[in-house]
């Protein structure tokens, strides 16, 4: 307070009556303050569940879609490895044509022994005679028996009489070419149409015999579709929402924003290095334990019992990405790394529940203080082809501070997500 | 007891009774939650006048562009004269003067002649200049002088 002498009688005056109050309660006035805590209370209790809730939720929602296309995924490649020990088993000079089980399903085991009497029983499909023709390309010491069996097959179903047989033999060879050709959309992710199905007698074997062996190299475990070529260098434009807070995960304060470039560049199919330069609008509040400005700042009338901060800042990403599932023409990827911050302009206004003389009110500056490596970031992402060369990222993250930033040396936490256009270069 | 010694704050910062219960409210309400930062070792009475005075001085801050500015400075102005008739006035009288002033006017009058701050200390809070604080207290005094004249004497 003022030591200042106010020897004005009017102030005089003024002071000395307005000690001498006697002011009536009012039972009103005491209802309408005992109804406002009692919705107070309730919102607390209503906030605090609705933020459990969604805290719970959300990381539900994230394990469930995680374990959802890891599922999904795993069954991919166990069918397609299904297959292809299959396709290789159609390769095996040993094997006799397929077999049709009373079920209609097709029997993938193949007798040796040529004699057996269900091979009289056996259709053998134009597809597959194909198929079986082409593998023996690949090997000519089997090329005989496999002309021989074909040959005898032709024969066979050449001379037949039955028209039902031959109906079903067109149907029988067209399930086995989509069957083939499933697998070879599967590695491929190629476009798949009815009109692409080429009628048993015009398959194109040259086709054929190419893309089942090297479809069969090409697939690997780590679930790296070939279709999509890995870009060495990537551009990309990205901007969210920011919440920041200090001190800990809570107090929001009104969302900032981050907008910004990225550059990409893949080490591996995988494995990428990511540099950004963001511009980015951090808000938060403090409490006074929370914020710390440098010492003596807060000597004459001690320390706010709130901070706002309002701080523009460029934020300098550096992590690596890892895609962790591939889809068709998206795939699921995570992050980790560290952020700098260059503080461009600090704004902070102090809060305090009993104000008294000299305390500040505010302070702004434009610091351009640096700290490197001052956050640690993480974030879990999906990414979709838009084109060959443009996707569409949406990527939460969370920033965890490593050291205290900013003239009030707070440990800022930040989280959000950006969404993304990203160019490949080449 | 704090209720008659909080409306005794609100009422000199307020345009009226029922602004002044709600400012009061607003304060009690700042009060229970955040007793947690109370420190009990020091008196009670400053923490929740330092609390009434902030929230006033808030809700000065809110209403500042809905006011509208009562000019009393067409008041016929007569000599001020006959203390008699001032310490005659009654406690509600006082206050009902007080807030025939425009709320930038009777802001700092309270915060300069009742409160005791300075007028640095006043352009800080309402984000004013000095010089405007001292010119909005002489424009206060003016006018109370004026009210008084006027209704009393």
């Amino acid at each position: 307070m003022a030591n200042e002498q106010h020897n004005d009688p009017l102030e005089e005056f003024f002071r000395k009556k307005v000690r001498e109050y006697d002011i009536e309660y009012k039972e009103e006035d005491w209802l309408k303050l005992e109804s406002r805590l009692d919705a107070a209370e309730a919102d607390n209790k209503q906030h605090n569940y609705w933020k459990r809730y969604s805290a719970a939720a959300a990381i539900i929602l994230l394990f469930s879609i995680l374990a959802y296309y890891t599922y999904q995924q795993q069954q991919r490649i166990d069918q397609l490895n299904e297959r292809l020990t299959r396709s290789e088993q159609v390769k095996n000079p040993q094997n006799g044509p397929l077999e049709i089980l009373p079920d209609g399903l097709f029997d993938f085991s193949f007798p040796n022994n040529p004699s057996d009497t269900r091979s009289e029983q056996t259709l053998n499909t134009k597809q597959s005679s194909g198929n079986i023709a082409e593998t023996t390309e690949n090997n000519p010491g089997n090329s005989q028996n496999e002309r021989n069996s074909n040959e005898e097959s032709q024969q066979q179903f050449s001379t037949s009489d039955s028209y039902q047989q031959s109906i079903a033999l067109a149907k029988l060879s067209e399930s086995a070419q989509l069957s083939a050709r499933d697998m070879y959309t599967d590695f491929e992710t190629s476009d798949f149409t009815s009109n692409n199905l080429n009628p048993p007698n015009t398959i194109d074997r040259s086709t054929n015999t190419s893309y089942i062996p090297e479809s069969s190299n090409k697939f690997n475990t780590q679930n790296q579709l070939p279709g999509r070529q890995t870009p060495r260098l990537t551009v990309g434009l990205m901007g969210g929402p920011d919440i920041s807070t200090a001190g800990g995960i809570s107090d929001f304060y009104d969302p900032g924003y981050k907008i910004g470039l990225s550059v990409e560049y893949n080490l591996t199919k995988n494995l990428a290095l990511s540099v950004g330069a963001i511009h980015s609008k951090v808000q938060y509040t403090a409490s006074g334990n929370d914020y710390s400005p440098p010492e003596g700042y807060w000597s004459y009338g001690g320390a706010p019992e709130e901070t706002i901060g309002k701080c523009l800042l460029i934020d300098i990403p550096i992590s690596l990405k890892y895609n962790v599932l591939h889809f068709d023409h998206s795939r699921l990827f995570a992050t980790g790394g560290f952020s700098s911050y260059i503080m461009l302009n600090e704004d902070y206004r102090f809060t305090y529940d009993g104000y008294s003389s000299g305390q500040p009110q505010r302070w702004q500056e434009r610091t351009g203080t640096r700290h490197w490596m001052s956050n640690a970031v993480f974030s879990l992402g999906y990414e979709v082809d838009l084109r060959k060369d443009i996707s569409l990222r949406i990527e939460p993250f969370i920033k965890v501070p490593m050291q205290e930033v900013g003239w009030g040396n707070v440990k800022l936490y930040s989280m959000g997500s950006f969404i993304s256009v990203n160019y490949n270069i080449f | 007891m704090y209720y008659a010694y909080g409306m005794s704050i609100t009422l000199r910062y307020a345009d009226s009774r029922e602004q002044a219960a709600e400012v009061l409210n607003d304060a009690f309400m700042k009060v229970f939650t955040n007793i947690e930062k109370y420190d009990p070792d020091r008196p009670f009475k400053p923490w929740l006048r330092q609390i009434i005075v902030n929230t006033a001085i808030n809700q000065y801050h809110k209403n500042q562009n809905k006011l509208q500015k009562t000019d009393l400075e067409s008041i016929n102005h007569k000599p001020a004269r006959k203390q008699e008739v001032l310490s005659g006035m009654s406690y509600d009288e006082i206050i009902e003067m007080v807030q025939q002033l425009t709320p930038a006017y009777r802001t700092v009058f309270n915060l300069y002649v009742i409160e005791g701050f300075k007028h640095k200390e006043i352009a800080e809070m309402l984000d004013i200049a000095v010089g405007t604080s001292k010119s909005n207290l002489a424009k206060a005094k003016k006018n109370l002088q004026s009210i008084v004249e006027k209704n009393f004497i």
